[in-house]
């Protein structure tokens, strides 16, 4: 920092544990010297009062403390990271690689989320939580980096589903609708609400076809067309049109084999995206009542209401944790 | 060489890093810190308070040349 007379000071933030450097690290490191007792324990009392934190974190801090200063504002390419914390020299100064063991877990753990998506199970509790982004240093941008790993996996999703049955005509148009969402993101914390959600609605794609292993083709066929076109303006008549079914026929067949008319099968799905939408965006409730083609503000909160039991602002405020929608076939 | 007490420690870590050849700091545990290698380094930084530690150890230089460089901070014998 610059003083006023010409003088320097230098702000140090830290110290941190980097994620990508896991304290398990130290300790293998720790093993491999034979440090006694007493010294490992010195040394652990004194790491336990590190914090660890993500490289992006530690950038934002310094983006927020050189504009406290300077009242300038400085983008993450402007604020790189040393090499000297990315690569770790054994004591025989030979050069090892970026931590392998990052690598291996998100893929042992999206390997996992994958399985569970393929078989329309859901993970445990709290399995949903992304264990962290591999930072990837030699990229100036990490929310870019964030971006593209996610959809690297909304593409995995996609393929899963269709290879559990969800027809590939709807996986690949929610793929590319949550690629569209996916680049609108602007924070980390956002990127995270979305990781959940898309996962989520390819989850219920997958239960969803499952469940509807025993309707017939027409009615399979209107429900998979409402699910892709949810956000369109829809009709009987489209709906028919598009299956090739004439509207008295199909709008009978789809009563008698899912005990519900077409259009409440449609509030249903409209719900569903509504409840992602609050959850995962800042939107105007205004706004994702016309985005879903639902007329009018009241007639979004009575439909929202009648299926979940709370309207949208609270569902919205209570983070989403009341009773799900009416059971669906 | 025994360790007088150490004010500084960064002060101490900048003239070993000075030094010409290895310096290791054997303590009574049986600890033998290579004070050029940054863990050992973290490792001397968690005990640096610990004066009995500090006081119990001996820094051993690999090139004798080195004891003059850390003088300042070595308990002559």
């Amino acid at each position: 920092m610059h003083l006023q007379d010409g003088g320097r000071f230098l702000v140090v933030l830290g110290p941190a544990y980097l994620k990508n450097t896991p304290v398990e690290h130290s300790l293998q490191a720790l093993d491999r010297q034979g440090i006694s007792q007493h010294l490992r324990r010195q040394y652990l009392n004194v790491l336990g009062d590190v914090p660890v934190l993500s490289f992006e974190m530690l950038r934002q801090y310094a983006c927020i403390l050189h504009y406290t200063c300077y009242q300038e504002t400085v983008t993450p390419v402007t604020t790189e990271p040393t090499t000297a914390h990315v690569r770790a020299k054994h004591e025989d100064k030979t050069e090892i690689p970026a931590d392998r063991n990052d690598y291996e877990r998100m893929a042992a753990y999206e390997g996992m989320l994958l399985r569970h998506l393929g078989e329309g199970t859901t993970p445990q509790e709290g399995a949903n939580r992304y264990p962290g982004e591999l930072q990837n240093f030699e990229l100036n941008d990490s929310l870019r980096q964030i971006k593209n790993n996610l959809l690297i996996f909304t593409g995995l999703c996609a393929r899963t589903a269709a290879q559990s049955g969800v027809p590939v005509y709807t996986a690949k148009s929610t793929e590319i609708e949550w690629i569209r969402r996916i680049e609108e993101v602007s924070s980390f914390s956002e990127a995270q609400k979305i990781r959940s959600s898309m996962y989520n609605a390819f989850l219920r794609q997958v239960q969803q076809s499952r469940d509807s292993a025993g309707l017939s083709k027409a009615v399979r066929d209107c429900r998979s067309y409402i699910q892709t076109n949810y956000m369109n303006e829809l009709s009987l008549e489209k709906i028919a049109r598009h299956c090739g079914y004439a509207e008295y026929y199909l709008s009978r067949k789809f009563a008698k084999e899912t005990g519900m008319k077409i259009g409440e099968y449609i509030h249903i799905v409209r719900i569903d995206a509504a409840k992602i939408l609050l959850l995962s965006t800042s939107r105007e409730i205004q706004e994702i009542s016309d985005s879903l083609h639902f007329g009018n503000r009241s007639h979004f909160d009575r439909v929202f209401r009648q299926l979940t039991g709370v309207s949208p602002a609270a569902f919205r405020a209570q983070g989403g944790t009341i009773p799900k929608t009416k059971e669906r076939l | 060489m025994k360790l007088k007490q150490l004010d500084q420690y960064i002060d101490f870590i900048e003239a070993v890093r000075r030094c010409q050849a290895d310096v290791t700091f054997c303590s009574e545990e049986g600890d033998r810190l290579n004070l050029k290698s940054m863990l050992s380094q973290f490792l001397f930084a968690s005990v640096c308070g610990d004066r009995s530690y500090l006081r119990g150890g001996t820094v051993v230089c690999q090139s004798e040349a080195d004891y003059d460089r850390l003088s300042a901070y070595l308990e002559q014998e």
